[in-house]
């Protein structure tokens, strides 16, 4: 399942976004530099492979060659394509949607999205430009690049992708393009309500129908409350099939992320839950499960309140503090398993500012600690049946501006900026398996990134972390085949890059 | 299944004690072989008069010196009896038919699983025990060595070499290296697409040269007397050789002494998508540097070869069984744990009560153990890859389904099982996997830690 929650953040922080993802940029320039591109290829939560971009050449001024090398989920190179693009064409994303792959790449100097689509024996099967109008949509694709990798480009199995890109009209909104991968079948595109504030995510498709949330805003963005709208888009006939407001069915809800029911006759889909008259700035009053048919309608919906429900941990203690990342939804039993982090933050001496979120003036800071993960699993009727506690290391990390939006908000931009240590979640037979990152400060060893994974089978838990520290000059950790991880370390002397793929022990 | 060609498969039960044998002679034959390839290299860098002197002079020296370690750090097989028995074949040949530079030949047995023979240039001709182990016969045996003969004769390798030289020299490719270098336009691709071209030029080359050298190979074959019908046997062995010598062993089978729940799932293949791609035929067409083998034993009978039924020798089939448990040794001793575990799977099968398989086995496992417990699992065992021979695709999805805590359990029990411990066991994963168990005293401890560490230097697993 996809973390939508970076969503929220965008909107609310987009007027100061180029300061906050500015070390994000330094990051990717280093990546560029010598990684290049790395990443999954994922056919909805499937890993299907990876994908490794590097330059094999200039062309001619101001072009390079590039391989992009395609690697199956053993590692073995299994597609080799020489592209030929603008020297400083970053690779974005690729998906797979079972029988083809899609790879979208950004082109700074053209200020292009550039999408091509591959058979798998390599053939090309489609190429889309989509300019890039206006400066804030270029910024938005170039200063919050963890955003719109993961969330950006989704495969539609039988159908081809959809992708989904900023646009500026008259307000802040977006482009929906989707992109066949089928002969016969047209491509076509949906924009937002130029007379709002809009941005969508795809949350999942059944059949030919892609589902996605849109949430907009009337005015300015940070100053009314959002409205949340779960639309079906028909792949083969470009038509919307439904689109339910939550406001007008009276829930007041962040949706996170949502999936097909196990019959694949509904889409369940989950999220944050805050009181009706409260603002989804302030702290949520709990979660929330909806059960929606294909038609929209919503047929049922269960709420867990946090209210009188204080999370007790194995010594006693109260968990505290919780940022919610995602949620599981259970094989075996129909079960949810929510993934949470522990967060706590101290304000600086001197609070300044008004604006919910960050303000960044007056070069106030403040500091947040991260802590354990928590699993929390809920049963169908969304009460709590188990807690798992995943301790790792407390790190603490500063934030420029002021904490004025609450603990939650707090927590989508520091997991927007990557400072909170989960990473992903996949699902197996007989269980599932978490993946996270973690600043280890065991006693006795040195300090050190770790990439820790419990897996949780039969309802058991176990452990495992592998140390991923004091390789190559950068290391990258990748999510792997389901129960495995694909680390990437690059040494620069040797101008070589180490894949491996290891298994996470249960 | 893979039943038409196990029908013929050459093997024979093993005592349960048969242990591989240490060759008492190793070092003096292997001397000898170095001191007879070092004195002809001296002679031969004498003699270089090429304008190319002193590429030429590398590309020979490096030769020699490979083949020297090879020999001094115990990749050969100096079995007497065996080294007799090839000999014997090589000398009746050379004496049957004018074979170029035949003063210069040695014959030379690799332990390497393998099934390869290969022609050095200089002297050596080297058959690997994977080879021999899958033949059904000696005629079959001096077929191999015919046409490894005959690239001899042909000078094949020595004009590869000169080949190869000269290219690295030609104004092309050091135009095409300048351009790079200058950062040219397109100068790297350029360059690679005339690297690629001239790889299966070469390719396509090799494959003249090997269809010339079947012909010469089965003339000399013939020639000295042996069987006309074996040299097309041994070739429709070749054919069949990646399905392997032995059935694909049961891997349940393996483990079913043990009183544990098994999961039919861990040898369920899951490779899907992007993992099952194949390269195309014209692609494998383009970079083969033999001829496809139907090809070849259509050549054969063209030229008179017949096929034949009944090929077994028994006296020779009970030789190649000791080769099998020296291949097994060989991966295990090299460091290949899962070549050796595959192997061991397929001769505990045959040989259930051996004590040298189970110790093999044994080994392997508490080795993979300790590799998953270090996180170097991925260094020492492959991830299943459809290319793969069938046995060992199977173990190799096998021990990637595992999961780790089962794969514990299942080795400890199987080790506790089969093994019984001896005070002067030194391996160091068995010995690792003990301390586990606690099966050592505190004072071997520190001994097993050094070696274990020494071995895994990025270990933390104590």
């Amino acid at each position: 399942m996809l973390t939508k929650s970076k969503l929220i953040v965008l909107i609310l922080v987009m007027g100061i976004c180029h300061c906050l993802t500015a070390q994000n940029l330094k990051i990717a320039d280093v990546i560029s530099a010598s990684l290049e591109q790395s990443g999954t290829i994922k056919n909805k939560d499937k890993v299907e492979g990876h994908y490794v971009l590097y330059s094999t050449g200039k062309v001619k001024k101001g072009e390079k060659n590039f391989t992009l090398n395609i690697l199956d989920t053993e590692l073995n190179s299994v597609i080799k394509k020489s592209i030929k693009l603008p020297k400083d064409a970053s690779l974005l994303n690729g998906a797979s949607n079972g029988t083809s792959l899609a790879f979208r790449f950004f082109l700074p100097k053209e200020k292009e999205i550039l999408t091509k689509g591959y058979d798998y024996t390599g053939k090309q099967l489609f190429s889309k430009t989509i300019e890039l109008q206006k400066a804030m949509e270029v910024a938005m694709i170039t200063t919050n690049d963890a955003f719109f990798k993961d969330l950006a480009l989704s495969s539609v199995p039988g159908y081809g992708y959809v992708q989904i890109n900023p646009f500026k009209g008259k307000k802040m909104g977006y482009s929906m393009n989707f992109i066949s991968d089928q002969e016969g079948m047209k491509n076509f595109s949906k924009k937002s309500d130029d007379s709002k504030f809009e941005i969508a995510t795809n949350l999942c498709t059944v059949g030919s129908t892609v589902v996605n949330l849109v949430m907009s805003r009337d005015k300015a963005l940070t100053t009314k409350d959002m409205d949340m709208k779960l639309q079906g888009i028909d792949f083969k006939t470009g038509k919307q099939t439904f689109k339910t407001s939550l406001k007008s069915k009276r829930i007041n809800s962040m949706i996170i992320g949502g999936e097909p029911s196990p019959d694949g006759e509904n889409i369940i889909l989950y999220g944050l839950n805050f009181a009706r008259e409260d603002k989804i700035t302030k702290k949520p009053k709990g979660m929330i499960k909806i059960v929606m048919s294909k038609s929209g309608e919503i047929i049922d919906k269960f709420t867990f309140d946090w209210k009188g429900k204080s999370i007790k941990l194995d010594d006693g203690e109260e968990a505290g503090n919780l940022f919610v990342h995602d949620f599981i939804q259970s094989h075996n039993n129909g079960n949810t398993i929510v993934i949470a982090e522990q967060l706590n933050y101290d304000v600086g001496a001197t609070v300044v500012g008004s604006v919910i979120g960050l303000a960044t003036g007056g070069g106030n800071s403040f500091t947040f600690k991260v802590d354990d993960i928590v699993l929390i699993e809920l049963d169908k009727e969304f009460k709590v049946v188990g807690i798992e506690v995943v301790e790792k290391s407390k790190n603490s990390y500063t934030l420029p501006g002021t904490p004025l939006g609450g603990l939650h908000i707090i927590g989508l931009v520091a997991n927007s900026k990557g400072y909170m240590d989960y990473g992903y979640n996949q699902k197996k037979d007989d269980g599932f398996v978490i993946g996270y990152v973690n600043y280890e400060k065991a006693k006795g060893k040195k300090d050190g990134l770790v990439f820790g994974g419990v897996t949780c089978t039969d309802g058991e838990y176990s452990y495992d972390k592998i140390d991923i520290s004091n390789k190559g000059i950068l290391t990258q950790v990748i999510q792997g085949k389901t129960g495995h991880v694909v680390i990437l370390d690059y040494f620069k002397k040797e101008k070589s890059l180490d894949i491996r793929l290891e298994k996470i022990n249960f | 299944m893979h039943l038409g060609v196990y029908s013929q498969t050459c093997s024979s039960p093993l005592h349960n004690h048969y242990t591989p044998e240490i060759s008492s002679d190793a070092s003096v034959l292997s001397g000898k072989y170095v001191k007879q390839i070092e004195d002809l290299l001296s002679t031969d860098l004498q003699s270089i008069d090429h304008k190319h002197k002193r590429e030429l002079n590398q590309y020979y020296t490096k030769r020699v010196e490979s083949l020297s370690k090879l020999s001094q750090n115990g990749h050969f097989y100096y079995n007497k009896n065996i080294q007799d028995q090839i000999d014997a074949i090589g000398n009746k040949l050379v004496q049957s038919n004018t074979i170029n530079n035949s003063n210069r030949i040695q014959w030379v047995i690799n332990r390497s699983g393998n099934p390869n023979a290969a022609c050095f240039g200089e002297g050596t001709l080297m058959i690997n025990l994977g080879l021999l182990s899958n033949m059904q016969n000696l005629d079959q045996v001096a077929f191999v060595m015919a046409h490894e003969l005959a690239h001899h004769h042909l000078n094949h390798v020595n004009d590869g070499i000169e080949k190869r030289v000269a290219f690295e020299n030609s104004k092309t490719l050091q135009k095409k290296l300048k351009d790079v270098k200058n950062d040219k336009d397109s100068a790297r691709e350029d360059l690679l697409t005339y690297l690629d071209e001239q790889q299966i030029d070469n390719s396509k080359h090799s494959r003249a040269h090997e269809s010339e050298t079947d012909k010469l190979g089965y003339e000399f074959y013939t020639k000295a007397g042996f069987p006309a019908n074996q040299a097309v046997e041994a070739l429709k062995i070749l054919k069949n050789i990646d399905l392997g010598k032995y059935p694909t062993p049961d891997i349940k089978t393996f483990f079913s002494d043990l009183d544990l729940v098994w999961k039919d799932s861990w040898t369920k293949t899951t490779l899907s998508g992007l993992s099952l791609i194949k390269p195309s035929e014209a692609e494998i067409e383009k970079y083969r540097t033999h001829p496809d083998t139907d090809k070849r034993v259509k050549q054969l009978i063209e030229l008179g070869g017949k096929e034949s039924e009944n090929n077994l020798d028994q006296d020779w089939c009970n030789q190649t069984t000791s080769f099998d448990v020296e291949i097994l040794k060989y991966s295990y001793w090299a460091g290949n744990r899962f070549t050796a575990f595959a192997h061991a799977l397929q001769l505990y099968e045959q040989n259930p009560d051996n004590k040298f398989i189970q110790q093999i086995a044994a080994n392997c496992m508490a080795d993979f153990v300790i590799a998953r417990d270090n996180h170097i699992f991925s260094t020492i065992v492959p991830p299943p890859n459809i290319k793969m021979k069938d046995h060992i695709f199977d173990v190799a999805t096998f021990l990637d389904n595992i999961n780790y805590s089962a794969l514990k359990k299942f080795s400890i029990a199987w080790i506790k099982d089969k093994i019984e411990f001896q005070n002067n066991e030194k391996d160091e994963g068995l010995e690792a996997l003990k301390i586990k168990l606690g099966f050592l005293e505190e004072k071997d401890v520190t001994q097993a830690i050094e070696k274990f560490t020494s071995k895994y230097p990025d270990s933390h697993y104590f």
